[in-house]
């Protein structure tokens, strides 16, 4: 396999910035107008409800991953459950991150046009993306990783400032009721958006490039936390900034929120400026989608290396991005399948770990 | 031919076809945990085809006289001498190329000594003619005509004695070369103003006289294909990571050309990435950066004829550093640094948001503003993308035309680069006078970056991103930050990356932007892979009552335990 030591080892901290842009590039596209539409004024809740469920499956994982130290997590379903069973997962979640990428490609295109570039067709839009996309993980998820960690502190930075300055436009009281639209509502807004953080997946994918599995392991559970204290921070001051019924009617929520925004000295809007933190965030994600899908199929059929894997990937990647007739029909699917995506993310881990727990040891004493 | 030798010639022949498969993805590292990629080189130029196997030196005169006058084509070339001396103990030849030779040397220390001794050849003895001649100090004994014609080229005397099967090689050069100079590229205003010259004798000793340690190596890099003694590679033993002095003896040795004609030349067959747009090395014509480089963990590679050192391995940082950051006060040395920064990224990006703030998002700045820029555009008939390319064309035939033209005519650039662009270009309508405001702060950002080399590349990245920008505004400039972003941090110079210690980041090092207090710079940088990380003592400033005692406590302390480390060594 490609994936080993000899290859090079992955930084805990550019891991961590890694798995902070691929889970949070949902973020930029309509999911907090989703979460207010479901939840009310309490959907900031939903990303801290989601994450002590998410801190449990990562524990699980962990454990799994554990049991067989330097085995990517498609390794140790080939040695759980055969060749054969290895090979099918891996295609599995080789489509699953497709779709999920070829979604956001889509919708983040849509957006660009409707913004930023109304007189470019969409096609140039995407391939440029998908071109970028197979460059960066072409050079492998060292490379991407470092990427991500050399911009990593200033996007931060442009994030909170943007989003602080904002804050002038809010009124408290949006928060109210407190409770939102009642427990039950709260609830089934969280079962439904289960998903936001099943992206830590990608760690046990990589997970022979850590030099120890404490490192895996802290990453995992850092990045989750404060991945989901900035879905809350941004949750709020949407909130905060835009009432219920308006918050759950606009295009691009936190592009909404950042055009409200009139510096004045010299620069009269920042929305433009603000693109740089999201269009980096979203393609390093995306490009780390594209990577993740081709090193699950590579993983799934054992093959030496992911690279041959990356164009005729991209190529499927446009096709599902052009699929849908128009924009709002991409969004409406987008929404939609989180929940039901959630299901393989989550559940083949948990069996496989409960697999391990009561089955392996004991074939393993047989032998 | 044996069955052994088929099978290597069939997978010798498979390499030319097959790519090894456990040498795929290897690239160079400093890391522990990777070995270096070794791979035989198979396809090796022989020097001289026609003579593959050694001859022997022949012992007669008439002999000898034969073989070196056909080797050196003697009737064709009138700088090559061929003497024969009658003495005593039997005839002596002796054989040069005048050109590179001190005659009167070669008389002094060579003939004189030889004449007249008065022996017979039976008494002589190979050691008593050696110890004849002390006068010149390097004298190498040769056994084959091939060796012979070697150490001709490269300069010596090559002596040869009736009824001896071995001669001499004896060093009797001249030393013609032109003086020390101050630096041309890299001028500074406080600090030393010496730099390298074409003779690398004078180079060693600029270093030396700075670096006066026994642990300096300047060792000579043998390539049995061209003259010898072409290259040196500098380091300091005991500091230089040794996989990163035999990684560049493996690269220098590899090299297999005609002639190399400078280190700029060079460059090219030892940096990782000889594709990239960034040197992965930095060329440097001061002696005192060459010794700041080795005594962090460089290597340096110097040439004769050649006025640089090439130093490697080094980081983006120190090619925005400057000699003279350290000559000055650190508030002073970091504000040129953090100049020099904003420099570069207004360099490469300044051009390209221009476009992409007026053609694409004119919303983002001021109404009074965006009007002013408008009306100035109002009697331009081209689009910002031509007017900035046409500048900057401009911009690129002064800069070349200024480096060819005579001395003597040189201010006359100046005047018509000042009418043309100054003046007539914007009464002209070609371009409107904010474009001329952008491109000339965007040149002169260019010009304070420290390293020359850096500078050009600065200038086809900003091509690039006016391309972007000019295609899809922000978002453009926004895909071509993500590609050059990565492009940097994939880098790696002698197998340490090239954004070394921001990414990957090492906290732990500090001489990136802020310049830290000379005292306070302990260590070596990291990523370096130094064998010795301390870089001076712990306890620099002892007389001065803000030095936190603590220090005091703790030099005191590894005083004390000194002498019962060294015991326990012994034992």
């Amino acid at each position: 396999m490609k994936i080993r030591k000899k290859d090079g080892v992955i930084g805990s901290f550019e891991a961590f910035c890694l798995c902070n842009y691929l889970i949070y590039t949902k973020m930029f596209l309509a999911m907090p107008r989703h979460l207010i539409e479901e939840a009310g004024p309490i959907a900031w809740a939903v990303p801290i409800l989601v994450l002590i469920f998410s801190l449990l499956f990562f524990y699980i994982l962990t454990n799994l991953l554990q049991r067989f130290e330097d085995l990517s997590f498609l390794e140790i379903i080939g040695e759980l459950w055969g060749s054969s069973m290895q090979w099918i997962i891996g295609v599995l979640f080789a489509f699953l991150f497709l779709v999920i990428t070829a979604y956001q490609l889509r919708i983040i295109g849509e957006f660009l046009l409707s913004t930023l570039l109304p007189q470019t067709p969409l096609s140039a839009v995407l391939f440029i993306m998908v071109a970028t996309f197979v460059y960066l993980a072409y050079f492998g998820i060292e490379n991407l990783a470092r990427l991500a960690g050399l911009l990593f502190p200033w996007l931060l930075v442009a994030f909170v400032v943007t989003f602080l300055l904002a804050v002038g436009r809010g009124e408290f009281y949006n928060f109210s009721p407190w409770l939102g639209y009642g427990e039950w509502r709260l609830f089934v807004s969280t079962v439904n958006h289960i998903g936001i953080y099943k992206e830590i997946l990608l760690l046990a994918f990589i997970a022979p490039l850590f030099r120890k599995h404490q490192t895996l392991r802290r990453t995992g559970f850092t990045s989750l936390i404060f991945v989901a204290f900035f879905f809350f921070f941004a949750m709020a001051i949407y909130i905060y900034v835009f009432p219920v019924h308006t918050g759950s009617e606009l295009g691009f929520p936190l592009f909404q929120l950042t055009r409200l925004v009139y510096y004045g000295a010299f620069l009269q809007r920042i929305d433009p400026l603000f693109m740089f933190v999201w269009a980096s965030i979203s393609i390093v994600g995306m490009a780390t989608g594209l990577y993740v899908s081709a090193l699950s199929l590579a993983q799934g059929a054992k093959a030496s290396d992911y690279r041959p894997f990356l164009f005729p990937l991209a190529v499927i990647l446009l096709a599902i991005a052009f699929y849908h007739e128009s924009s709002m029909e991409a969004v409406k699917n987008y929404r939609l399948f989180p929940a039901y995506i959630a299901i393989p993310f989550f559940g083949i881990p948990i069996l496989a770990w409960l697999w391990a727990l009561l089955f392996h040891r004991q074939r393993r004493q047989r032998q | 031919m044996s069955l052994l030798n088929w099978k290597k010639s069939l997978q010798n022949f498979k390499k030319l076809f097959v790519v090894d498969s456990s040498t795929q993805g290897k690239t160079f590292s400093l890391s522990s945990s990777r070995q270096p990629y070794q791979r035989k080189v198979t396809l090796t130029r022989k020097y001289n085809p026609k003579n593959k196997e050694k001859r022997d030196i022949p012992v007669a005169t008439k002999d000898i006289q034969k073989a070196i006058a056909s080797l050196f084509h003697a009737n064709k070339n009138p700088d090559f001498v061929n003497r024969v001396l009658k003495t005593s103990y039997g005839q002596i030849s002796i054989f040069y190329y005048q050109s590179m030779i001190d005659a009167q040397q070669v008389q002094d220390a060579v003939i004189e000594p030889l004449v007249s001794l008065n022996a017979e050849q039976e008494q002589l003895s190979w050691e008593n003619l050696k110890d004849l001649l002390t006068y010149s100090h390097v004298t190498k004994e040769v056994t084959t005509l091939e060796d012979s014609a070697v150490q001709i080229s490269a300069g010596r005397v090559f002596v040869h004695v009736e009824g001896f099967a071995i001669a001499l090689a004896v060093k009797a050069g001249t030393r013609e070369s032109r003086a020390v100079e101050s630096p041309k590229t890299e001028t500074v205003i406080r600090g030393a103003n010496d730099s390298f010259v074409e003779e690398i004798r004078t180079n060693l000793y600029l270093l030396r006289m700075r670096l006066s340690i026994p642990e300096f190596i300047a060792e000579p890099i043998e390539q049995p294909h061209r003259s010898q003694e072409r290259l040196y590679m500098l380091y300091i033993e005991g500091v230089t990571s040794p996989k990163l002095v035999k990684e560049m003896r493996r690269r220098l040795q590899a090299i297999n050309v005609d002639a190399l004609h400078s280190i700029g030349n060079l460059e090219h067959y030892v940096q990782g990435r000889p594709l990239s747009v960034f040197s992965q090395g930095i060329t440097t014509e001061r002696p005192d950066r060459t010794i700041s480089h080795l005594l962090e963990g460089s290597v340096a590679v110097m040439m004769k004829g050649s006025p640089n050192a090439l130093l490697m391995p080094v980081t983006l940082w120190s090619q925005l550093h400057s000699p003279e950051d350290y000559y000055f006060r650190w508030p002073i040395g970091t504000f040129a640094r953090v100049i020099r920064l904003i420099a570069l990224i207004v360099a490469i990006f300044l051009p390209s948001l221009y476009i992409a703030v007026v053609n694409f998002h004119p919303e983002m700045i001021r109404t009074e503003l965006m009007l002013s820029i408008a009306s100035a555009r109002e009697r331009v008939p081209f689009p910002t993308f031509l007017e900035i390319l046409f500048l900057e064309l401009a911009f690129e035939f002064i800069r070349e035309s200024a480096l060819r033209i005579p001395n003597m005519i040189g201010p006359t650039i100046g005047i018509v680069g000042a009418i043309i662009i100054g003046q007539a270009v914007v009464e002209a309508g070609i371009v409107s006078p904010i474009v001329i405001v952008i491109l000339a702060i965007t040149v002169l950002a260019g010009f304070s970056i420290p390293y020359y080399t850096l500078t050009y590349s600065v200038r086809i990245l900003r091509l690039i991103f006016v391309f972007f920008a000019s295609t899809f505004g922000f978002f453009g400039i926004v895909v071509g930050l993500l590609l050059l972003a990565h492009h940097l941090v994939s880098l790696k110079s002698l197998g340490v990356p090239f954004l070394s210690p921001v990414s990957p980041l090492r906290p732990g090092n500090q001489d990136v932007i802020i310049r830290p207090l000379p005292y306070l710079q302990e260590l070596r940088p990291t990523f370096m892979g130094v064998l010795n990380k301390q870089k001076e003592a712990l306890l620099q400033r002892p007389w001065d009552v803000n030095t936190p005692s603590e220090i005091h406590l703790l030099k005191s302390y590894t005083r004390s335990k000194k002498p019962a480390l060294r015991k326990k060594k012994k034992q």
